[in-house]
């Protein structure tokens, strides 16, 4: 089991008090891909962020790679266990796509040289996504689906076990986001990586083993 | 380290980021500005400090010990004035630790002790305690120090001042009294050649005081052509007048002098035809400057003639004077042999070398004519005077002219010069009366007192002059008369090594009787160094709210960059940065503003105290007068860089550039990465 959430509770206090998740429950097994669908404003980034540690739920336990990440430190549980995807890809501007893709690595503390190991696994990450002459172009010279495979890329750049992608392919066209599936699904596949992704697109949903549906604060199969 | 990469990224200018780039370049150049200020005025302060302490401790020591009321009223101390090994009086310190004798009472010749008479102070072996030799004892155990006895007194000094230039008619005519005598009330204090700022402070010899010398052994031969020549001889044998100028009113020179076959250019002092004088210059260029007829003498065959006004040349009858004109200058040696044959002054001759308009004219002249320009010291012969940098042990004392003693600057500013005599007067009670003495001296050399309140009035003689004209006043005990100079070679020294003296003194069991005081207690610097250092502080504390009004440009700029990287906040906590590498990238940003802001500032000051006099002079020019007092700052500004500037400096900007860095820092740490990431 990678990732066990047990009666998820988020609110939001302002403008209004609304309730937005209500008890969601969620397992996620080694190796296992998920999607989560459902309208806009039903909480489903608020979900995928609480299940990344980048927000805390009102109540509700959260384990992932075995540890409780509501008490844990969850800087370190992001930077070794999970790796995040993001529709605006939200990469680092005035970096190069090497430089983008080897941030973990140095978060990690770890020797990102030219020629260490961190540096050649990003190399091949980079590779990997087809952007092999684009390692040392700054990110803002790529376009938009190649910002996304270098976000790609920086996710799995410290091998975690689960990748978190919210609405990967919401601001590519149709062909460039098939090419981001492809590349996310091979890397799940391959390294045996487990993914939760929020999405509205049917067809990526329909990639993922299960798919939950986010209505009403719960999640439905 | 990623938040130090980081950083750097964030403080690298960019054009997207204008509005921080530009309070960031605010920023440090108002850091550089505050840190090049208080960099060259603490350094310029603290040297000139240095420099003031140095001299009002010049003729003191940086420690200082002196008996207590308690040791003046010890049996120790009052027994000699009972005893008749002492003769009858009270010792100084310098007698007491000479004497071999702690107790020099003896019972079988002294008279009976006086009742109420304080108990002699005994030690645990039932012997008198010897307060003096224990001192310095004491004193010698705390490594690095010096001790050493000094005496001070009050007394007269007359100094006759023998000036027989001729003379000027130019000059004012209140200036031509030929006997001045000066008259003094002083403090007679004791030389101490281990004193070793003394040196520093010592005036060298000028032409004026050899001069001064040769003259006052010509006087000497209205006394005795003997006692005239002992004294010409050991000045001669201790400087050499290498090269002369010629009086105000010009030399004298035969015609024999001017040399065959050439031609002169000459001003003619005339009436009419009659011919009074000729000036002869230097160089020919001057020649304009003579009021006067311009014209060539020429010596052809011994016959002098003379052209004036482009006339054909003229002989030059009778004896016409020949001047050389003032100022000239010459070389000279002395001519005559052996001064032991000599019977009048006038019989020391020298042989002259003048280089006139590219001929060389030579001549001989008495000890009378010349006026020493230039002249060279053997230093190894035995000196009349104290030279700069070389003190002897002891002053010098000649039988002729009595003890040598050193004045202070005012004297020399007051006209006073070496070898100038008079004596020191003081008076001694007799069983009816005060009966004045007179000790002859004459003036060996002149020092500067620098800023010594008292300093114009200090005169140094030997211990055993000031000793004499002590014993006259057997009450005078203040702490100023008599006591003991601790010399330390690190003035940043003194406390610990006072406190090192009065443990010692407290081991010994003779802390009652002494007190040990730093240069900052002595009662003539206490104020100046409070004021000095109250304004120190001041100063330290204003720039301090400077440095803080410089660096809170960085609250502002980093701020602006927070909110500018929020994004990448974002970001970075996503990839799992932690909060405390948030706020230490930031952290980072305020330092190193700091830092480059500071190291540019010191870089300035620096070069600004390289060239600190020349920046002085040019800043006096340009105002029309001197910019720093010499008498107050001295004739250059110290320009060592202070350690202790530095110091407070970088401390100071790089704490408060951190502080100043902590609250965005914060700010930035406390952001909620899923509100940013969500923002977008």
């Amino acid at each position: 089991m990678i990732l066990k959430a047990r009666k998820i509770y988020k609110s939001f206090s302002h403008p209004t008090p609304l309730q937005i998740l209500k008890g969601i429950d969620l397992e996620v097994e080694v190796g296992e891909t998920v999607s989560i669908m459902g309208r806009s404003g039903e909480g489903k980034s608020t979900l995928l962020h609480i299940l990344g540690t980048l927000e805390k739920p009102c109540k509700g336990e959260l384990e992932i790679d075995g540890h409780d990440a509501t008490a844990f430190n969850q800087s370190a549980i992001r930077n070794r266990s999970i790796g995040f995807v993001f529709q605006s890809f939200h990469l680092l501007e005035d970096c190069t796509a090497l430089e983008n893709v080897l941030m973990p690595a140095r978060i990690a503390r770890r020797a990102t040289k030219p020629g260490s190991d961190s540096c050649q696994h990003a190399e091949y990450l980079l590779e990997a996504v087809g952007l092999k002459d684009r390692v040392h172009h700054n990110v803002k010279q790529l376009s938009g689906g190649e910002k996304q495979r270098v976000a790609i890329a920086r996710a799995l750049c410290n091998d975690p076990d689960l990748i978190l992608a919210d609405e990967p392919s919401g601001n590519l066209d149709r062909q460039n986001a098939e090419l981001i599936y492809e590349i996310l699904f091979s890397f799940v596949k391959d390294k045996k990586k487990s993914l939760i992704t929020v999405t509205h697109d049917n067809t990526l949903a329909d990639m993922c083993q299960t798919q939950y549906h986010l209505q009403n604060g719960l999640l439905a199969n | 380290m990623f938040e130090l990469s980081v950083a750097f990224k964030y403080l690298v200018p960019r054009w997207r980021q204008l509005s921080v780039s530009i309070i960031s370049l605010i920023s440090i150049i108002v850091i550089a500005l505050v840190v090049w200020l208080i960099v060259v005025f603490f350094s310029v302060t603290h040297g000139l400090e240095r420099g003031w302490v140095n001299k009002l401790i010049a003729l003191t020591a940086p420690v200082r010990v002196t008996p207590t009321e308690e040791y003046y009223d010890s049996y120790y101390y009052l027994i000699d004035s009972i005893s008749q090994d002492s003769g009858y009086t009270t010792q100084t310190i310098g007698q007491k630790l000479g004497s071999l004798k702690t107790n020099p009472y003896d019972p079988e010749f002294d008279q009976e002790i006086p009742y109420g008479w304080p108990a002699p102070d005994l030690d645990e072996a039932g012997d008198l305690k010897d307060i003096v030799k224990l001192a310095f004892r004491s004193i010698d155990s705390v490594k690095g120090t010096t001790a050493n006895e000094y005496e001070m007194t009050v007394t007269n000094l007359k100094l006759k001042m023998d000036r027989t230039e001729p003379i000027q008619l130019t000059g004012n005519p209140d200036d031509d009294q030929d006997k001045r005598v000066l008259s003094q009330a002083i403090y007679l204090s004791s030389f101490d050649p281990s004193n070793p700022n003394l040196p520093k402070i010592m005036f060298p010899v000028t032409a004026a005081d050899v001069d001064n010398l040769i003259r006052t052994a010509e006087n000497e031969q209205v006394q005795s052509p003997g006692q005239m020549r002992a004294s010409m001889k050991n000045i001669l044998a201790t400087v050499t007048p290498e090269k002369i100028k010629t009086p105000a009113q010009g030399q004298l020179i035969s015609q024999d002098t001017i040399p065959e076959n050439c031609r002169l250019k000459v001003c003619v002092l005339n009436s009419g035809s009659t011919i009074h004088a000729l000036y002869l210059p230097q160089s020919e260029d001057d020649i304009d400057t003579i009021l006067g007829t311009p014209a060539i003498i020429e010596k052809q065959n011994g016959a002098m003639t003379l052209a004036m006004n482009d006339e054909p040349p003229v002989p030059l009858e009778g004896w016409v004077p020949i001047y050389l004109l003032s100022d000239t200058k010459g070389e000279i040696a002395l001519k005559t042999p052996s001064l032991d044959e000599v019977e009048s002054a006038h019989e020391i001759k020298f042989d002259a070398r003048f280089k006139v308009q590219g001929a060389d004219l030579s001549t001989v002249l008495g000890i009378d004519d010349i006026l020493v320009d230039q002249f060279s010291i053997e230093n190894s012969s035995p000196s009349l005077w104290v030279f700069n940098q070389t003190l002897p042990e002891t002053l010098p004392s000649n039988p002729l002219w009595g003890e040598a003693v050193l004045l202070p600057k005012s004297w020399k500013e007051s006209g006073a010069l070496i070898g100038d005599r008079g004596y020191l007067s003081y008076q001694t009670p007799t069983a009816s009366s005060l009966q004045e003495q007179r000790i002859p001296i004459y003036v060996a050399g002149f020092f500067d007192p620098g800023i010594l309140p008292m300093g114009g009035r200090v005169l140094l003689a030997n211990d055993s002059v000031v000793s004499i004209i002590r014993s006259g006043n057997p009450m005078d005990d203040s702490p100023l008369s008599n006591g003991i100079n601790v010399r330390i070679p690190d003035l940043d020294d003194a406390e610990t090594i006072k406190a090192a003296i009065e443990k010692n003194f407290k081991n010994a069991g003779i802390e009652r009787y002494w007190k040990v005081q730093t240069f900052r207690e002595y009662e003539f610097t206490k104020d100046f160094l409070q004021q000095l250092r109250s304004e120190r502080n001041l100063f330290t504390l204003i720039s301090m709210v400077i440095i803080i009004v410089a660096c809170s440009n960085i609250v502002s700029m980093l701020i602006i960059l927070v909110n500018d990287k929020k994004m990448e906040i974002g970001i970075l906590r996503s990839m799992g940065a932690t909060s405390k590498s948030i706020a230490a990238i930031f952290g980072i940003c305020g330092i190193v503003m700091g830092l480059l802001g500071s190291m540019i500032g010191i870089a300035l000051a620096l070069l600004t105290l390289h060239n600190l006099q020349a920046l002085i002079d040019f800043i006096s020019r340009v105002q029309g007068f001197e910019m720093f007092n010499p008498a107050f700052f001295g004739d250059t500004l110290p320009n060592e860089v202070s350690l202790e500037a530095l110091t407070f400096v970088l401390t100071s900007t790089a704490l408060i550039s951190l502080v100043a860095g902590v609250v965005p820092a914060i700010k930035a740490s406390m952001l909620r990465p899923s509100a940013i990431l969500r923002s977008e």
